[in-house]
């Protein structure tokens, strides 16, 4: 929906430019923002949005859209991160439809209040927990899984859900506004933008971050197969998701065939971090065609260029360690990550890094497939 | 167990010094000369996060010990909390006990009995894509937290947050308001006696004070007070990305229809408005009614003061003060003599102000626009519910709204 935010002063070159899903008849891009979120409200006070058959209706129609178009989605993805198909569908389009659907199942059971026990203070009373919608809220779609987390405009109401889209300067104005709630999925650094301009408001939040995410391997894992596992994390839109392995802590290799970086300037970001380290394997890019090969580094300092912010790129470097106590020490010295990946088959070590160590989430012996488990919520902790 | 008696008469406590500093947390063991070494906030924060990364907190056992050693602290030292209370509130015994001390402990009895349960991880459903897999959801605590407390409700507002942090397995640094500094003293000397040091630590202060402890980074902030100190201490946060829960405030408004039954609303109305003198985040601030209505409100409101308080309420040993004397001033600048429909004399030493009622309000009169916190009820006139239910939401999100109907 948008290219990234940067803090006020800093200049973004006009080449940066994301092409975003064409939009035929996206109603609100020309109005201001003030005009946008005042519309919504009145909207909102119509009290449409309160009905169930109106929120079913929609749910509806938005399935509707995720199926009926997938060909457009796929060849937006395809532009804009030259995704394959199978990974537009299995990653993006899928996922959104079967959230969709299963809404759609619950709606009715998570509208009821709800009715909490009582206690002898309130015995003749009787309580209920109401389950509110908040009113206006934004939510600002992330650029690497852009359908995944932006709503289009084609099949649910314009008027409830408009779509505003724009840069830096159009979110910042967006900012101004006072919501009921924001949703944000990005980087940490914007991250906290947003949320010091939600302050102003008191308005509560989700922002869906990053951070760097760490593989540990031990001896005791299946080498194969973790290699296998941790460049497929690794890979998926090469690199550009926030649960991909961001470093691995011991040692692999391996490689396979995938898409293109977003922008010129994550391009040139990613290339500087290779400057000066040690290439294992690939190490090549073309800027013409935004492409970086899998890359592998070796003999990585933790005070790299490269060990410092989320890699969000599919370079992979390898840090050193003697020991768990090593990894855990070293992963517990910096922000909680959004995800913890172990590879191992000693129970303890399992156990330990449970113990010791907090992130959002942790998964044992494979990547990525901690965010399938639907009956798992998914988010960060702290930092990310 | 030995319980320890010292003389609590001035609330300041004789020096007292922990002579087995093994085992200082768990029931007082004995007390002799106190050794207090000055900290800043930086060395407290990084003194609990290294005890919070060595893991002791990770054991439910020590975390039911500590809850109820707290449990302790409320039972032993009840009288001293009264003390502390009446000193900065004049709380009465009563109110004292049912409004604060009970509802902590209580909440306390049930953690202790529940909170295992509530630390097991979570089994969720599976699907295909995970069949094979073990898929859990652990909860783990954030790790060391800030609790601001707040002077209204200095015991209830202060420790309960700090049941929930404790049965989570987190290190705490407690900051009780200054506003309440009898209340203070008694938890930074007293409570840090009941519960182990690397893990609880009190930082007393003010708004300097609290800068200073802003500056800190925190896994979880929560904090109770006002909107205003709610935003800096949620941009403070921000910095961060730590998560915050805000106990804030607001006007709640109150709605008296026509349908209601008079006697047992105006009763109940008044009830919430003069607890703690009105200096209650949920208390009744405003009401809205037809004018019919506000007469029938204000012949039985006046009974029912004269009932709780007697014909000169602020003489009553039932009446709260004003907690400081800029609050005291802010409320006097509230009442303009020509709304006055009962009330308005005050005990300006004392800083008890009567149940004050004000009508003919406008909407933009200074005392419609920030939350009120005292013994003053403004009444506006409204045709209909559907008069009032604009009105309520033409303005902020209120805490609390109150409905007397039968319809």
């Amino acid at each position: 929906m948008n290219s990234e935010l940067i803090p006020p002063g800093v200049k973004l070159s006009n080449s940066d430019d994301v092409s975003i899903i064409d939009i035929e008849d996206a109603p609100c891009v020309k109005k201001s923002a003030e005009k946008v979120v005042d519309e919504a409200r009145k909207n909102f006070n119509t009290n449409k949005t309160k009905s169930f058959s109106f929120r079913q209706r929609q749910l509806k129609n938005l399935i509707r859209f995720l199926s009926e178009e997938e060909n457009a989605l796929c060849d937006a993805l395809y532009k804009d991160l030259k995704k394959p198909a199978f990974e537009a569908i299995t990653h993006e389009v899928a996922i959104a439809l079967r959230d969709a659907e299963e809404t759609l199942n619950n709606l009715k059971n998570w509208m009821k209040p709800e009715q909490p026990e009582k206690t002898i203070v309130n015995y003749f009373d009787k309580l209920y927990i109401y389950n509110d919608p908040y009113g206006v809220v934004l939510v600002m779609g992330a650029w690497n899984f852009p359908v995944f987390a932006t709503l289009l405009p084609k099949y649910i109401d314009k008027h409830c859900y408009p779509v505003f889209l724009g840069g830096i300067e159009e979110t910042t104005e967006l900012l101004k506004q006072r919501f009921d709630y924001i949703f944000f999925t990005g980087s940490p650094q914007v991250g906290k933008i947003i949320h010091q301009a939600a302050s102003k408001h008191l308005t509560p939040t989700t922002l869906e971050l990053g951070g760097k995410s760490p593989v540990y391997i031990d001896s005791t894992a299946d080498l194969e197969l973790a290699a296998k596992r941790i460049i497929w994390g690794k890979i998926q839109n090469s690199g550009q998701v926030c649960v991909a392995p961001d470093y691995i802590l011991c040692n692999t290799k391996t490689t396979t065939d995938y898409g293109r970086i977003i922008n010129q300037r994550h391009f040139n970001r990613l290339t500087e971090m290779l400057k000066n380290q040690k290439i294992a394997l690939g190490g090549h890019s073309d800027p013409n065609s935004l492409f970086i090969h899998p890359t592998i580094l070796v003999d990585v300092n933790p005070n790299d260029p490269v060990m410092q912010d989320e890699i969000f790129g599919p370079i992979l470097p390898i840090v050193n360690i003697q020991n768990m106590n090593e990894a855990i020490n070293f992963i517990n010295d910096r922000e909680k990550p959004l995800v913890l990946y172990i590879f191992t088959n000693d129970k303890v070590v399992k156990e330990t890094f449970l113990e010791r160590t907090s992130s959002g989430g942790v998964t044992i012996n494979d990547t990525i497939m901690h965010i399938a488990a639907e009956g798992l919520p998914f988010g960060g902790v702290g930092n990310s | 167990m030995t319980k320890v008696e010292s003389d609590i008469s001035e609330l300041i406590l004789p020096e007292t010094k922990i002579i087995n500093s093994n085992n200082v947390w768990g029931s007082v063991i004995n007390i002799e000369e106190e050794i207090s070494i000055k900290k800043t906030p930086k060395d407290i924060v990084e003194n609990l996060r290294k005890a919070f990364a060595k893991g002791k907190t990770k054991s439910l056992k020590f975390r039911e010990t500590q809850l109820k050693s707290l449990l302790n602290f409320l039972e032993e030292r009840k009288e001293d909390i009264e003390k502390a209370l009446y000193k900065d509130l004049r709380k009465h015994k009563q109110e004292s006990n049912i409004c604060e001390i009970e509802l902590v402990a209580n909440d306390l009895r049930h953690t202790i009995i529940d909170f295992k349960k509530w630390t097991k991880p979570e089994t969720p459903e599976k699907r295909l894509v995970n069949l094979l897999d073990g898929v859990y959801i652990y909860k783990d605590p954030y790790g060391v937290v800030l609790i601001i407390g707040a002077w209204n409700y200095p015991i209830l507002l202060t420790l309960g947050p700090v049941v929930g942090a404790l049965a989570a397995g987190n290190a705490i640094i407690l900051k009780p308001s200054e506003l309440a500094p009898a209340t203070g003293e008694l938890l930074a000397k007293v409570l840090t006696k009941y519960l182990d040091p690397e893990y609880f630590q009190v930082i007393l202060g003010g708004v300097d004070e609290t800068t200073e402890l802003l500056r800190e980074k925190f896994d979880y902030i929560f904090f109770t007070g006002s909107t205003t100190v709610g935003k800096i201490v949620h941009q403070a946060a921000a910095k961060n990305l730590t998560p915050t829960t805000l106990e804030l405030g607001g006007k709640s408004p109150v709605y008296l229809d026509e349908s209601a039954d008079i006697n047992v609303s105006t009763r109940r109305i008044i009830w919430g408005k003069l607890l703690n003198a009105g200096q209650t985040c949920v208390a009744p601030d405003y009401l809205l009614c037809t004018k019919n209505v506000q007469e029938m409100f204000l012949q039985e409101a006046k009974k029912v003061i004269t009932e709780f308080y007697g014909s000169d309420p602020k003489a009553s040993p039932d009446s709260c003060k004003i907690i400081t004397e800029r609050h005291f001033k802010r409320l006097i600048e509230f009442i303009k003599p020509e709304n006055i429909a009962l009330g308005g004399e005050s005990n300006v030493l004392e800083r008890i102000l009567n149940p004050t009622i004000l009508i003919n309000v406008s909407p933009d009169d200074p005392v419609m626009r920030e939350e009120i916190f005292g013994p003053i009820l403004p009444i506006v006139n409204v045709k209909d519910v559907e008069e009032a239910v604009q009105f309520i939401n033409s303005r902020d999100k209120p805490l609390a709204l109150y409905i007397f109907a039968k319809k």
